[in-house]
């Protein structure tokens, strides 16, 4: 619930042994395999590795295939179908037939209110919030690491300045910043005479959730190059005249990759958690467009009525989550077997 | 291994968990009984039966006794706001107001009789008003034996002074009618031409001959100044206590109670005042010997405690906290706690601009009407006692002069017609217009949006809608080159006559920038039959002819009328003479007695 | 130790003042008016130049950001309001009530939230995680360990409706989440904030059981642990006199993280449960683009985050002798 800042603290420390540990393990690791590879033989053999993946990875596919189910299903997320069918909906707006109207037509129900089907309202849901994960963690991982190396390879005022920005960032109520931020961007963004685009809000919401994200990064990946600066084999690169661009993507990055998928497989399922909190809390995507989080608000709004809308959205973020975070360990204990949990 | 081992577990317990979500949804969920919630009947929501202006008798006290109450103990308030001003002339809101009634009294007031009907009578002044040429100056005579809180008398002076101190540029919240009325020149603002008493200067358009003789002179005839005056907005304040930004936490009172202490967002405690007598005031009957009143409880705690009626809640009421929307329909099916509730229908009215300057063709107006899914908007606000009845008119029930009609047949087919608005779209200059609908971007108003845009596509319209910043709002529509064809707006009458429902926003002269005419509707007939309606002294008919003008601003089609709006409280089972006060459209104190 | 808190606490007021400035200057970005809030219904162009020359608003920006950081220390003067005592943190345009005592006000329930969660989350979680270190592999250790994951993975926006229809809607066991202030009457205190503790803590105290758990196995295999063990102490001795120590170290550091976060950013909680917090006081402000309070809480709210942050450094290098702080 609550935004990476926060909770990578922990692993945050995990990390730094596990990364201490691989860069040992790697040096003792002469079979002939590359570490990739021995990875993946680790992972295959784990059962529930395999399973969190089949499980993210259909996840993954109903939210790319969102107008190929909605197509079959016959229904899609913008009709309000309880509005205009008389005998969906009872005078309050809420469905007459019980367990928030789930039938043969509607399988998850209807939406309180306008009578929304729930079912292609959450396919399409999953679609918004896991593309956004997704871009954020791809930008702000990037972000991070560029930043993360900079500021520990350049050393000095860069790292000073970078240092205190990072520093800054972290310091911000990240919640309140959250929904402070995303008018703000959108303001800037687009003329005040303008149209609003339907994509702008979208934007937005990677934009803010970037910026406040990748503090968390490259603060860890500054104190592993702080380390790894000292160590020998940098030291040879560099007296042996290779050019700083030579030894952060030929010495140092190669080192740093097991930390930065592991940060990155850790934040994506907190950006789908950051995202949704923030569709909770009316800062999120705008209506048309169907959202995972906001269906959480509606449910919060209808529960006391209707305690079913709010399941579907729930039950199946948690399936998400826990998939996702399993997965996380499972890749975790591939790249490196020792790591004690 | 452990680890796998480990995540196993997880997965089974994952399974579980997910099993019994669901056992629990097949018991907990559902729409909650329809066919109990539709054997209902629909609330009573009456139009006002009749607004008069009483006499001398009338305005007498003491008020006439409620049956079976008996003076005493502590009434209790629980309500979600602490009331954001108590300086009478920084009261706009109608819960202010409601607070108001307890501790400042205004030169005339409303008195509602068991009938329904309402008089508007004297409240400091002996009667509603004199004037004797058609409304341009007024005379009050204020009654023997009303005293402030100290014991002194209120004396013409007061109330000359708290007309005055109006002017003064930290009071910008109240209503500006009487100061813009007071100065030279309507037409420039107040402010330039007199600043207030701080500086010592008075006011020469208020004469006071003596000690409790007022006269107003005003710039242009107005007959119903002496509604203007029951506005909270212009309640007495004695100069000799006057604390400027600071009588906005503590007043002196001049009615039934006096504040003894104030908590921000927390509590007001209320006692009587012993200075004053019920003798003079014909309104408030002041039988608990204390207020005490408390903040912070959303309307779904103080449903809770109304319902569990328990302790100190017993002795509760609400000024403004109506039933929580997903409690109506338990409230609705329990006999007991309908018989401690209160229904009225507001003088709030809510509806939907078009702007006329935009969308030129009536009868692209009058399809979008017709078109109108108002039922549904209706069901996504909780239905009709969580928002208010389908209006039909600009004017409320509450209005004196109302008259039902329907030119659109929104009550017989509330879902919208988008047959019969093709027809009427055929018969414009565009068959299929596009309409630019902007709205508040809450979550409620998001959906409302859904299905709106939903109804008017059916019927042929290419609907943009633009999301607007809700605490910019009212800029992006203010100005008259608004690029906006549809908008949200509401408003009430600030006294029950057509004047102020319809002249601010109505009146083609008043267009401007940021003005309340957001339809920017400019027709000469409807500009001279506002002046007209404005001259005529006698109310009755004056209510005629708002009526008249009502029926032809909706031929113009120039607003979509969506609710007047209803309320629907609950106190407490210790509490007699809790009653809906039609004025503030919310519960009212003011015959409240302890059982 | 002296010199690092002076440069601590000197740097975390340059970050305080970074982060106000910025908050100010996003918040003009906003095309608004508070102005409005000022101006009673039919407001007139003349009146809305008066209120912004009474709110200030009529000065260039800088020198309203002057106005607001020299008004904390030496109070303020407004037209609209009257005046405004140090510590001033100006006016709210929504609610016109000083921003200052709306956070006081606010606070207690904040504070009581998260220390009444903070409670239960650290001793149950530092409870199962040590029961489950010393059963490693057991029943006990695994369920501990399972529900840490579904824990963690849980929406508090999803388990706190949930929890309230069933205990509060459905069974009617407990009284629907609010603030009731301790002096007033503890028990009504205790029983009202009893959910949302429940429910913030089946959320994190599965963190607190994972950390603690792996704290003291790892604990366990250092050399001290071994030496005593040789030396003929037994087990459980060594597990609860000192293994537990060196464990708690790791733990401090991250709930003081935690605590700044769930004072800071109680939005989401407080949002659930509709309790009137700092975090509801923020969420308002925002809806209302209500810049006083806006800039109030978060000023507020980094000032837990930052001084929390010192804290954690101090009470670390008190714990752990091999910390220097430099």
């Amino acid at each position: 619930m609550t935004f990476p800042s926060s909770t990578t603290a922990e692993t945050g420390s995990d990390a730094v042994d596990t990364v201490a540990a691989a860069a040992a393990g790697s040096s003792a690791a002469v079979v002939g395999r590359s570490p990739g590879q021995l990875m993946w033989r680790r992972f295959r053999r784990d059962r529930t590795g395999l399973i969190s993946a089949a499980i993210v990875l259909a996840f993954f596919l109903i939210a790319l295939l969102a107008p190929v189910i909605a197509w079959a299903y016959g229904k899609d997320p913008y009709t309000p179908y309880g509005g205009n069918q008389p005998g969906l909906l009872n005078q309050y707006g809420y469905p007459i037939l019980p367990n928030g109207g789930i039938s043969g037509d509607f399988w998850f129900g209807l939406e309180p209110g306008l009578g929304r089907d729930v079912f292609t309202q959450l396919v399409y849901g999953i679609r918004t919030s896991l593309s956004i994960a997704l871009i954020v963690t791809v930008l702000s991982t990037f972000i991070g690491v560029t930043m993360g190396i900079t500021s520990g390879y350049v050393g000095g005022k860069t790292d000073y300045v970078i240092g205190r920005v990072i520093d800054t960032l972290l310091s911000f109520p990240s919640q309140l910043f959250l929904i402070v931020l995303v008018p703000v961007v959108e303001v800037a963004l687009v003329q005040p005479d303008q149209e609003t685009p339907a994509w702008l809000r979208y934007v937005s919401i990677c934009i803010v959730l970037t910026v406040l994200g990748w503090a968390t990064i490259a603060r860890l990946l500054r104190a592993q190059v702080l380390s790894l600066r000292e160590r020998e084999f940098i030291e040879a690169a560099r007296v042996t005249g290779a050019s700083p661009g030579r030894v952060i993507f030929k010495e140092l990055l190669p080192n740093l990759w097991t930390p930065i998928i592991i940060q990155a497989t850790l934040a994506l399922p907190l950006y789908v958690g950051a995202e949704a909190g923030l569709g909770f809390l009316g800062a999120g995507m705008t209506e048309p467009t169907p959202d995972w989080g906001r269906m959480f608000q509606v449910g919060a709004n209808v529960y006391h009525s209707d305690v079913t809308y709010l399941l579907f959205p729930g039950v199946s973020m948690l399936i998400f989550v826990i998939a996702f975070n399993l997965l996380g360990d499972s890749i975790r204990d591939a790249f490196d077997p020792k790591t004690k949990r | 291994m452990r680890s796998h081992s480990r995540r196993i577990a997880t997965a089974t317990a994952v399974l579980a968990v997910g099993a019994l979500a669901l056992a629990g949804c097949a018991k907990g969920g559902g729409g909650g009984a329809p066919s109990a919630a539709a054997s209902q009947t629909p609330l009573e929501n009456k139009a006002v039966s009749a607004i008069t202006v009483g006499t001398a008798a009338d305005s007498t006290g003491p008020a006439p006794e409620v049956a079976g109450a008996k003076p005493g103990g502590t009434a209790n308030m629980i309500d979600r706001d602490d009331f954001s001003h108590l300086d009478p002339g920084r009261v706009y809101l109608n819960y202010n107001a409601s607070v108001s009634l307890l501790f400042t009294r205004q030169l005339t007031n409303y008195k509602e009789d068991a009938s329904g009907s309402i008089k508007l009578v004297g409240d400091l002044a002996t009667d509603a008003g004199t004037t004797t040429d058609g409304g341009k100056t007024w005379k009050f005579t204020l009654k023997d034996g009303v005293k402030w809180q100290d014991g002194s008398a209120i004396t013409s002076g007061d109330i000359k002074y708290s007309f005055e101190r109006l002017f003064a540029d930290f009071i910008t919240e109240g209503p500006d009618y009487a100061e813009t009325w007071l100065v030279p020149d309507p037409n420039k603002p107040f402010r330039d031409q007199y600043k207030g008493p701080y500086d010592g200067k008075e006011l020469d358009t208020i004469e006071t001959p003596d000690d409790k003789t007022v006269i107003f002179h005003l710039n242009a005839p107005h007959p119903d100044f002496n509604f203007t005056v029951a506005m909270t907005g212009y309640g007495a304040v004695p100069k000799a206590k006057d604390t400027k930004q600071k009588y906005d936490k503590q007043p002196f009172s001049s009615g039934p109670y006096q504040i003894v202490s104030h908590t921000t967002d927390k509590s007001l405690e209320l006692e009587r005042n012993p200075n004053w007598d019920k003798n003079t005031d014909p309104i408030r009957h002041a039988y608990p010997d204390k207020f005490h009143m408390e903040f912070g409880l959303q309307s779904q705690q103080s449903t809770e405690r109304f319902l569990a009626d328990t302790g100190a809640d017993k002795q509760a009421f609400t000024f403004h906290n109506a039933v929580a929307p997903e409690r109506v329909q338990e409230v609705l099916g329990n006999a007991e706690a309908m018989k401690r509730s209160i229904q009225g229908l507001t003088p709030f009215t809510t509806f939907y601009n078009i702007n006329t300057k935009r969308v030129t063709d009536v009868n692209v107006r009058k399809a979008i009407i017709t078109a109108w899914p108002a039922k549904q908007l209706q069901q996504i606000a909780g239905g009709e006692i969580n928002s208010g009845k389908i209006a039909t008119t600009v004017l409320s029930p509450t209005v004196l002069g109302y008259e039902a009609s329907d030119l659109y047949g929104k009550l017989a087919k509330p879902e919208g017609d988008p047959e019969a608005a093709k027809k009427l779209l055929a018969s414009s200059s565009t068959p299929t217009p596009t309409i630019v609908y902007a709205y508040n971007q809450t979550p409620t108003q998001e959906k409302i949006t859904v299905a709106i845009k939903d109804a008017l596509t059916k019927a042929g319209f290419n609907v943009v809608a633009k999301p607007l910043n809700p605490a910019t709002y009212y800029d992006a529509i203010g100005p008259v080159d608004n690029q906006y064809d549809i908008y949200w707006g509401g408003w009430a009458a600030d006294w029950p006559t057509g004047s102020t429902a319809i002249q601010p926003q109505f009146d083609g002269r008043l267009i401007a920038d940021n003005a309340p005419n957001y339809t920017h509707l400019n027709v000469p007939e409807i500009n001279t039959a506002i002046d007209q309606a404005n001259t005529i002294a006698d109310p009755t008919e004056a209510g005629k002819a708002w009526a008249a003008i009502d029926r032809k601003i909706m031929e113009q089609a120039a607003i979509v009328p969506e609710y007047y709006q209803t309320y629907f409280g609950l106190y407490g089972s210790g509490l007699g003479g809790v009653r809906f006060d039609p004025i503030q459209g919310e519960q009212s104190a003011l015959d409240i007695w302890v059982k | 130790m002296t010199s690092f808190l002076v440069r601590r606490i000197l740097g975390a007021i340059v970050i305080l003042i970074l982060i106000s400035l910025i908050t100010f200057y996003l918040f003009y970005a906003l095309p608004r008016d508070p102005a409005r809030a000022f101006c009673g219904k039919i407001c007139r162009p003349e009146t809305l130049t008066l209120i912004r020359h009474n709110l200030g608003m009529d000065e260039p920006l800088f020198v309203q950001y002057w106005h607001w950081l020299s008004g904390i220390f030496m109070g303020r003067e407004f037209t609209q309001f009257g005046a405004c005592p140090a510590p001033c943190l100006g006016y709210s345009f929504a609610t016109q009530e000083p921003v200052f005592s709306a956070i006081v006000d606010r606070f207690p329930v904040t504070l009581s939230l998260t220390l009444g969660a903070s409670v239960v989350i650290l001793s149950f979680g530092i409870l199962t995680g040590m029961l489950a270190a010393w059963k490693v592999g057991q029943p006990l250790d695994k369920i501990a360990s399972s529900t840490s994951v579904i824990g963690a993975s849980l929406q508090i926006y999803f388990v706190g409706p949930l929890v309230v229809f069933a205990v509060v809607d459905t069974l009617g066991l407990l009284p629907r989440p609010s603030y009731v202030p301790f002096t007033e009457d503890p028990l009504t205190w205790f029983v009202h904030l009893l959910i949302p503790w429940v429910v913030l803590s089946i959320i994190f105290t599965a963190n607190y059981t994972r950390m603690t758990r792996s704290q003291m196995l790892e604990q366990l295999a250092e050399d001290y642990v071994r030496t005593a063990r040789a030396k003929g102490m037994s087990g459980r001795s060594v597990f609860f006199r000192f293994a537990w120590r060196g464990a708690m170290i790791p733990i401090i550091t991250i709930f003081g993280v935690d605590l700044a976060t769930l004072l800071g950013g109680a939005i989401i909680t407080e949002q659930t449960f509709t309790l009137h917090g700092i975090g509801e006081l923020a969420v308002r402000a925002v809806q209302n683009t209500d810049l006083p309070m806006l800039l109030g809480v978060t000023v507020v709210g980094a000032a837990a985050i930052v001084f929390l942050n010192i804290v954690v450094d101090v009470l670390y290098a008190f714990i752990d002798p091999r910390v220097r702080l430099s």
